[in-house]
This record gives C-alpha cells, structure tokens and sequence, in this order.
C-alpha cells in the first residue's frame, strides 16, 4: 500500500498517543522505515505489522482501531489532502456511495501503483443500499466500517451498518456485503 | 497540426451537451455583447448575460495582449491559449477563442485554472463543476500529491540534519570516550593489547612493555604468537566460539626477573557477533602465586601441628604405662620377688626408664608445637623473666655480652608457664647467635612494651592489649624466599641443629597463650622478632608466681 496510508497511521497515532507511543509500536513492528513516504508503495505487511502492535501496545482490540483509522482516513487524510476529490464524490452520503465505484479509479490516475478495492452498489432504495466491497486483502472489513461512519459524519447524517454476507471463508472470494441504512 | 474539418462529417451539439462538455464556456457577439455562458460559470460570475466581455475580464498571460477578436484572429492566431482574468474577483480563466461561422458569434471555451484544491474552494467550486473528461481533478490531485511529497522531502530533511546531530554528538562522545581510553590504559597496571585475528598488532599500552620486559617499539605490525611463542593460539575452541580463554606464560624475556604472567584473550565480536579481533590483557601473577604458596604453607603447618599433637598424646599415654609397668618391675625385684643376680634386670630396667623420660620430653615439646601442651598458666612479669634469662649462668652458649635490654618500666604482666616463654626466648636468641656469627660487631637488642595500636592493626589483632617484645638483631638475616619456611618444623638452614624444632616450638607456645609471632627480616641486615602476647587481665588476683 502507499505510504500514505501507513503514514495516516501514523498521524492518528501521534495525535491520540503521542510520539513515543508511535516509535514504540514502530519499535515492536520492527519497523526500520524513519518515516514513509506518501507516494511510495510498501509491503502491504508493514501495514498489517503496524495496525497489530498498536493493537498490542494500545490494548485496544484490531477491530477497534481499524474502524477509527477508517474515520481518521475520511475526515482527516481525505478531507485534509483531497478535500476537492471527497466534494466531488457526491452532495450526500447516497451520492458518494453511488460514487463510490469509480472513486479509486480516479485515485489510479496518480497513484500509478495502486491496487484499490473494487466496490459495487446493489438493492438501492431511498434511504438504504448494499455495498459489495471486493478484495484480495484480508481483515479490513472494519476498515470500511469506519470508513462509512467517517462518511456519515461528514455528511452529517446516522447511519446503522450491517454486516450481512462475507466472502468466501476458503477462498477469500467473492464480497463483503454492507447493509446501509441512513 | 492542420485538419481539414470541412471533410468530416459534422454533428449539432445541442446547448445541453455543450455546457456539459464546456460548463464554464462563455459566447459573445461581435460587439463583444455576451449572449450565454456555461453553468457552473454562472455559480462563481451569476450577472454576466449581456455584459461586455472586455468589462468583465482582461488577458493577463500573454502579457500586453489585449482583448480583440480581431487582433485574435489575426495577429496572435499563433498564441496557444489565453489566460483571462476576471477584474472584479480571483477568477482567472484558461482558455481559446473559437469563432462559430453557423451563428456568427464567438465562444470562449477553458476551465478556472487553479493550482490548488483550495483555491477552487475559495471560487466556490468543486470537482463536479468540470466536466467529466476534464483531467482538471487529476492534475489538483497530482499537485496535492506534489505538495505532500514536498513536505515528506521536508520531513526527511529534518530527520536526517536531527541523525547528523546526533551522529555529531556521537562522534564527540566516541572522540572523548577515546581520549579517557588511552588514559585509562596509560594508567593500569594491566597490559592491553589488541590484534586481528591472525594475532597481527595494533593497540597496546605501556603496561605490556612494563610486565613482559618487550620494548614499545618492537610491537607494531608485528605478531603476538612470535613474540611469545604462543603458536596456534588461536585456534583455541573457546576462542572460536567466542568465549574468552585464560593460559599462563612463564615469561623468560626479562633476564633478571623471571616472570609468571595470566594471559586473558577476549574476542571482540562486531554487532553481528562475528569475532573482529581479540583484545589481550596481561597480568603479572608472580606475587600472587608467592601468596597463595605462603597460605598453603601455613595451612600445611597447622595440619602438622595437629597431627603431631595426636601422636604426642598416644605416645604419652603408652610411656604412662611404660613407667606404670618399669616402677611395678623394679618394686618386684626391690622386694627380692625377682631374682636379679647380676642387676643386670634393673640395668635394663633403668635404662628404659631413662629412655621413656627423654622420649616424654619430646612429646612435651611437640605437643608444645601443636599448642596442645597442659602448661601452667600463672602470672609473671615479662621484664623480671627476660632479665633472669640474661643474669643466669644456664645458657652457656649464647653470648650475653652482646645483648642490650631495654625493658619497659612498668610491670608488663603476661599469664603462663614458667619455664615455656624462657625457653622461647632462649630459642630465638640461639637462633640469633648462629645468624650473627661473621657479623664483625654482633648485637642483640630487647625492647619491651605495650604494644601499639597501630601495631596490631598492621598485624590484625586489636581485641585487647598486648605486651610486645622485640628481638632485634644485626645478623646475616633471612633470605625472603625462606622467610616463610622458618616456621616448618622440619625445616633449617643448619645442617647439624641442635634445636629440633626451634620456631615452630615458639609459635606453638605463643599461639597456645593466644599471642602472636611476627619475623622481620632483611637478608644481610638482620632479624628482627616480635612476639605479642595479651596482657594479663586477671592482675589482681593472687597467681604471682615469681
Ligand atoms: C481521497 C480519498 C482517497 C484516497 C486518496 C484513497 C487512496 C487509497 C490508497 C492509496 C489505498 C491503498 C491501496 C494501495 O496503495 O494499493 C486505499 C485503500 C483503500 N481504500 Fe481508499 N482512498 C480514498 C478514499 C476512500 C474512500 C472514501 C473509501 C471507502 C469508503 C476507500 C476505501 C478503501 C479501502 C477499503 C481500501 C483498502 C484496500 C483493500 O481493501 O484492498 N478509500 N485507498
């Protein structure tokens, strides 16, 4: 994954932590990297490696801090860096998740590297609608969780989020499916 | 690039499609009168229909051009593009100037140009303002991503001047940690050397040259194992795995001092724990070994001593019986019981008499030497007894002429045997006598006091007072070496001796009475003996035995 999302990490961890909890769990990730830089690709392990040893060092729960990094991604690195691309996603939280489909695919355009998550949009009625997330990467389902919480927020509205079918346990095909209700 | 558009087939673009392709495009008629304008145009400019174009913007790139669609179409047809400037707000506009035959009108097509997603905010604007073919996102995206790699160059730079810093401050430390190195080698008594691993020199202190007598000059670049002899060395087990290894060198180089040195050899390993290059200290064991040999002595002794006063106690024992058995014998023969016509009986019975007396004395004196003997303890002023020592007639062979007394004016009250410290007096000064027999003006001097305080710290025994008496004497002395074999009780320097067990007697005695003994002496300048022994300290009693 690109730097920046390792870095993003990082930032909340400082923020809510301070810097000596971040070099700790750097420390115990056995992180060698002084700093990431955002427009670099990394092993995607080093991400996982980091969101473990926070887990570790923090005692909170995986989980946990992958729904809050999911609100920190929206609210604060998207909103700080690509405010325009967020605007442009749509003028409410229905939008941006009809949206949301071609969201990385603009994202791809300068991140030349970038192996996204492909998302679809299914059953949309007037205030709900199932988003089928797609990818080869494991154990980040609660990262869109916090993702769509992060969204809700800036859109200003309640949301409730259902998980109610996952991917194939064996093979780790097929999608997650969000129900969302607004 | 010229294409000939009259070729291809045309197609009429509705206003729709046109203002979603073009949503910030602008059309005008000859006099400059704007007609339409694109949607999202309206949001940041909404009061321009029917407006003079020239009043609402002015070209700002290229400079000094000025806004006429004559002079566009005519003079500039080489400019590219045109940057317009609204002048009543921070609009700017990228743009070219087409002209539509069909109407007769002209049209003003671009986008804001915006170098950042702020500024497009300060217009009011979004990314669903452009339309979608429009690349206007990626290139605001592209330079987010280039102002956030700046600042991630920014942030590099800082860590690395933060590490140079550090890697300063490191330097300093290791320069200073470096100089306190070379003193402290400079000033142990240790030898430090260090090599690489095939024993090649490169570091070393002066304690080398100071223990092993090898000149400073003659280490450098030259080979431990040569200057040694320590051949294979290194291919010790222990040093291969990386342990430290420990021999001891007799070391022959010095010619007059022959040396015994601990040679420790401790691999240096680097941070990967591979071994870089071994560090070498050497240490001068000689005295410690002389030491370690004097305990062992002592230990010897004090074994001897015991052993010899259980033999003394068994022999005792059996001469009571001896004696028992001889006076029963020669009662029997008094009482005509036995017939002994020629006496010759009690001639032999005599003379085993005589024999197991003798033999009774000495096991006297060796239980004296293991400190076991039952002796007296009386109390008796130490001056009266050296001074009857030296007035009497007894000891014939020692020369009294020779001794000087300097005893202490105050009683000096010692509790024991009568005859046991004489005779300990007597032995040493014999002992005297023979050391001081080619000493041109021979003398012996005897001190008596209350021994010093500091005196017996020095010695290690400060529980209580002691009296000190002082035999000093100007004789040949004691080699060092045997210094510390004097006290052996089968050891003498004489060949025919006539004292048997001499100091070991003394030391006997003197430790049975809870004293100590203490020789001094500097080969060729003389001896000097201290007994100290605890003053008496149930004085007023009546046990004076004089
Ligand atoms: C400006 C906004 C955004 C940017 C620049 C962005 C960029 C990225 C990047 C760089 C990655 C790492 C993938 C890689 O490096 O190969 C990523 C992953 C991901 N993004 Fe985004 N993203 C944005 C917004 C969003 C939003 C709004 C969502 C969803 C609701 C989203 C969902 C995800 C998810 C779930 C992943 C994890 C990858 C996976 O599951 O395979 N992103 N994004």
């Amino acid at each position: 994954m690109y730097g920046m999302v390792n870095k993003a990490i990082q930032q909340m961890v400082t923020r809510d932590h301070g810097e000596d909890a971040w070099e700790a769990i750097k420390n115990a990730a056995n992180v060698k990297e002084d700093l990431f830089l955002s427009n670099t690709s990394y092993p995607d392990s080093i991400t996982y490696d980091l969101v473990d040893a926070s887990s570790k060092y923090l005692n909170i729960d995986a989980e946990l801090i992958l729904i809050e990094f999911g609100k920190f991604w929206v609210l604060v690195t998207a909103m700080e860096g690509y405010g325009g691309l967020m605007r442009a996603g749509g003028n409410n939280l229905k939008e941006f998740l009809l949206n949301l489909p071609n969201f990385h695919t603009r994202v791809s355009m300068v991140f030349p590297e970038l192996i996204p998550p492909t998302f679809e949009v299914h059953n949309i009625a007037v205030n709900s609608l199932d988003l089928h997330y797609i990818t080869h990467r494991p154990g980040l389902q609660n990262f869109v969780v916090g993702l769509i919480k992060g969204l809700s927020t800036m859109y200003e509205v309640e949301t409730e989020i259902t998980l109610i079918a996952n991917r194939d346990p064996d093979t780790g095909k097929g999608p997650d499916v969000f129900r969302i209700v607004w | 690039m010229t294409t000939d558009y009259n070729q291809s087939q045309g197609v009429a673009i509705n206003n729709i499609l046109f203002n979603k392709l073009f949503p910030f495009h602008v059309l005008f008629d000859k006099s400059y009168s704007i007609i339409s304008s694109g949607v999202s145009l309206l949001k940041v400019m909404p009061d321009i229909y029917q407006k003079d174009i020239r009043e609402l913007f002015e070209v700002v790139l290229p400079k000094n051009i000025e806004l006429n669609v004559d002079k566009i179409f005519d003079d500039y047809k080489n400019i590219d593009f045109y940057i317009l400037k609204n002048k009543s707000s921070l609009l700017q506009m990228r743009v070219i100037f087409e002209y539509i035959p069909e109407d007769d009108i002209y049209a003003i097509i671009g986008i804001p140009w915006v170098t950042s997603a702020e500024e497009l905010k300060d217009l009011k604007l979004d990314l669903s303002d452009f339309s979608s073919h429009d690349s206007m996102g990626d290139m605001l995206m592209a330079l987010q991503l280039q102002k956030q790699t700046f600042s991630d160059l920014q942030e590099y730079g800082v860590m690395l001047d933060k590490k140079k810093t550090q890697l300063e401050e490191a330097v300093k430390l290791l320069d200073t940690s470096e100089k306190s190195l070379q003193t402290l080698l400079d000033s142990t008594c240790l030898g430090i050397l260090m090599t690489d691993l095939n024993g090649n020199i490169n570091i070393w202190n002066e304690g080398v040259q100071n223990i092993t007598g090898i000149k400073i000059d003659d280490y450098d670049k030259k080979n431990l194992c040569d200057l040694f002899q320590l051949e294979g060395i290194y291919d010790n087990q222990n040093l291969i795995s990386g342990q430290r290894y420990e021999t001891k060198i007799i070391n022959t180089n010095d010619k007059v001092n022959e040396n015994i040195i601990k040679l420790t050899i401790s691999p240096i390993t680097d941070l990967n724990n591979s071994v870089k290059s071994y560090c070498h200290v050497f240490r001068d064991i000689t005295n410690e070994l002389k030491l370690e040999s004097i305990m062992r002595e002592n230990e010897k002794s004090m074994a001897v001593s015991l052993l010899t006063g259980q033999i003394a106690h068994q022999i005792n024992d059996l001469l009571q019986g001896i004696h028992t058995n001889v006076d029963e014998a020669i009662d029997y023969i008094a009482a005509d019981l036995v017939k002994d016509e020629t006496g010759s009986i009690k001639t032999i019975l005599k003379n085993i008499d005589e024999q197991s007396t003798l033999i009774s004395k000495i096991t006297n004196s060796m239980l004296s030497f293991s400190g076991q003997q039952y002796l007296s303890k009386k109390n008796y002023d130490i001056n009266e007894l050296i001074y009857n020592v030296i007035h009497q007639d007894d000891y014939q062979d020692i020369d009294k002429s020779i001794i000087t007394l300097n005893l202490s004016h105050l009683p000096l009250i010692m509790e024991g045997d009568k005859k046991a410290f004489p005779t300990c007096l007597i032995n040493i000064l014999k002992n005297s006598s023979e050391a001081l027999v080619n000493t041109k003006s021979p003398s012996i001097k005897i001190d008596t006091y209350v021994a010093l305080e500091q005196e017996l710290i020095d010695e290690d025994i400060k529980t209580s007072d002691y009296i000190c008496i002082r035999i000093k004497d100007n004789g040949k002395g004691i080699k060092t070496d045997n210094l510390n074999l004097i006290f052996d009780p089968f050891y003498t320097t004489k060949i025919k001796t006539t004292q048997g067990m001499g100091l070991s007697f003394v030391q006997g005695y003197i430790r049975q009475i809870g004293g100590h003994l203490r020789v001094n002496s500097s080969y060729g300048l003389g001896t000097t003996v201290y007994f100290y022994i605890p003053l008496s300290t149930n004085i007023n009693q009546n046990t004076f035995d004089l």
